[in-house]
């Protein structure tokens, strides 16, 4: 079996030029989800009625779902249903000119969202209920107990998860082909499509997820050692 | 003066507090004695909302609330003439000692940062920990925690201090040190209900002893009466496990 260095290097240059789609694909889903998941974990933290039985079966569903099937599905919804309900309304927007990178972000973040809000509601549960207590013994309102004493305290407890989340999403943005976007791997394959040189695509474009993700890893792990200089011991 | 009237409480079936009255008057010390399960702790929590009590209603200086209706305005009025200790301490643990202290003032009441740090470093020096003020609580012993937490309730010049067993989580050598704590403050005439199962820390700091089982009081008066004169049989055999 020869393995052909320069076409490696070929596929590998072609894959880095959609470097921006498959970061795009990571980071965003994060901060929806980050956002959305923070609220719902709130929302099932204080026992809100009916949203939090709705949002607790809204995490069943999506964390039991596998990510490509939450990909293949909406872009299979918004096919159908978003020509209809842009003639109802009379709206000028079609599917054909919808940028498939927003279904593809629509959908990785339904995945980020279940799985960030379990990561932040079990680190809210892991605060000391009697630090709780102690907020509000000494006045202070149910959103400055959140604010002052629960979210300093989840951020670093919730980050090496969050962290775990953004790899994942990264890895599972290279199922996007099915819905048509072109990602690392797909530009990859693209080139290597040329002259069957499929295998020096896929190690270049894993060489690229490495990088990526291994980056990934030392930001967040110096913030954590940071962002932990107070807190150790803290569960001791 | 601090008066509580008919408070009940239940966790589902199980009564915790039937219907107790206590007045307190302003600068008094009262103990709390009682076995495990008697309702003492729910009955601080109550006090400050911790726990919502199913009837009965409290009057702290201006401020009357019935406990059951209690809105949460109500609730924050009520909290903020009282202050807490726990058993377990319960500093923030993202804090130092002196954020601690001042988090009430500066959040809570609104007070004006450098004040409220001034504040918070005398307290701490009235505890003994002025030199810790920037130690955050893993750093600290438990006794020197639950100094820091006796600081904390202070600077919120309260009506009343509610201290929730404040000894019970200590090693026995750390116990003196806060006990001491307690007993000055408690000189400065500072209005305290005290749960704990100290006897002799009791006798020495109490201007009244309630003797409470099953959520009623069983027997109150001033220490001598309780530990010397005792009425009740069930007081009795309660003390009598105690050697003071």
């Amino acid at each position: 079996m020869d393995f052909d260095f320069a076409f490696m290097l070929e596929a590998f240059l072609a894959a880095l030029h959609y470097l921006p789609t498959t970061l795009l694909l990571g980071f965003l889903p994060l901060v929806f989800g980050s956002a959305l998941g923070l609220a719902i974990a709130l929302i099932r933290h204080y026992e809100i009625p009916i949203l939090a039985v709705f949002f607790k079966w809204f995490v069943t569903i999506f964390k039991a779902v596998p990510v490509v099937l939450i990909l293949l599905v909406s872009y299979l919804v918004f096919s159908d249903v978003l020509d209809k309900i842009a003639n109802s309304l009379a709206l000028s927007i079609s599917f054909r000119d919808i940028d498939r990178r927003s279904i593809a972000i629509f959908a990785l973040t339904l995945y980020a969202t279940s799985g960030l809000s379990e990561i932040f509601r079990g680190a809210f549960a892991s605060i000391p209920k009697g630090q709780i207590d102690a907020a509000y013994s000494v006045g202070l309102t149910t959103l400055q107990v959140l604010r002052r004493v629960m979210i300093p305290q989840v951020i670093p407890l919730a980050l090496p998860l969050v962290n775990n989340m953004l790899i994942s999403l990264i890895k599972a943005s290279s199922l996007v082909s099915m819905v048509s976007v072109v990602d690392i791997l797909n530009g990859a394959v693209i080139e290597a499509n040329v002259n069957y040189r499929y295998l020096e695509a896929y190690v270049a474009v894993s060489i690229i997820y490495w990088g990526v993700c291994a980056s990934i890893e030392a930001v967040t792990a110096g913030y954590e050692k940071y962002a932990n200089r107070n807190r150790r011991r803290q569960f001791a | 003066m601090i008066e509580i009237k008919d408070i009940s409480k239940s966790f589902g079936k199980n009564a915790i507090l039937k219907g107790m009255n206590v007045t307190i008057e302003k600068g008094e010390v009262v103990v709390i004695l009682g076995p495990s399960g008697s309702g003492k702790s729910t009955f601080l929590r109550c006090i400050n909302f911790l726990e919502r009590a199913d009837a009965g209603e409290i009057s702290i200086g201006q401020t009357k609330v019935e406990f059951k209706k209690a809105k949460s305005k109500e609730i924050l009025a009520v909290r903020r003439k009282t202050a807490m200790v726990f058993q377990q301490y319960d500093l923030f643990l993202h804090k130092s000692a002196i954020e601690n202290v001042v988090e009430g003032l500066i959040i809570a009441r609104k007070e004006p940062k450098e004040e409220a740090y001034k504040k918070g470093l005398e307290l701490l020096s009235k505890v003994g920990l002025k030199d810790k003020r920037d130690a955050y609580p893993h750093q600290l012993s438990g006794g020197q925690q639950q100094r820091v937490g006796i600081a904390r309730a202070l600077a919120l010049n309260p009506e009343v201090i509610l201290f929730d067993e404040p000894t019970s989580a200590l090693d026995p050598e750390l116990v003196g040190e806060t006990l001491d704590v307690i007993k000055h403050v408690a000189q400065t005439g500072v209005t305290m209900i005290i749960v704990t199962h100290e006897m002799s820390f009791a006798y020495e700091i109490a201007d009244r002893v309630i003797f409470m089982e099953d959520g009623v009081i069983v027997e109150q008066g001033s220490p001598e009466e309780l530990f010397e004169q005792t009425k009740e049989e069930r007081t009795k055999q309660f003390l009598a496990r105690f050697s003071r």
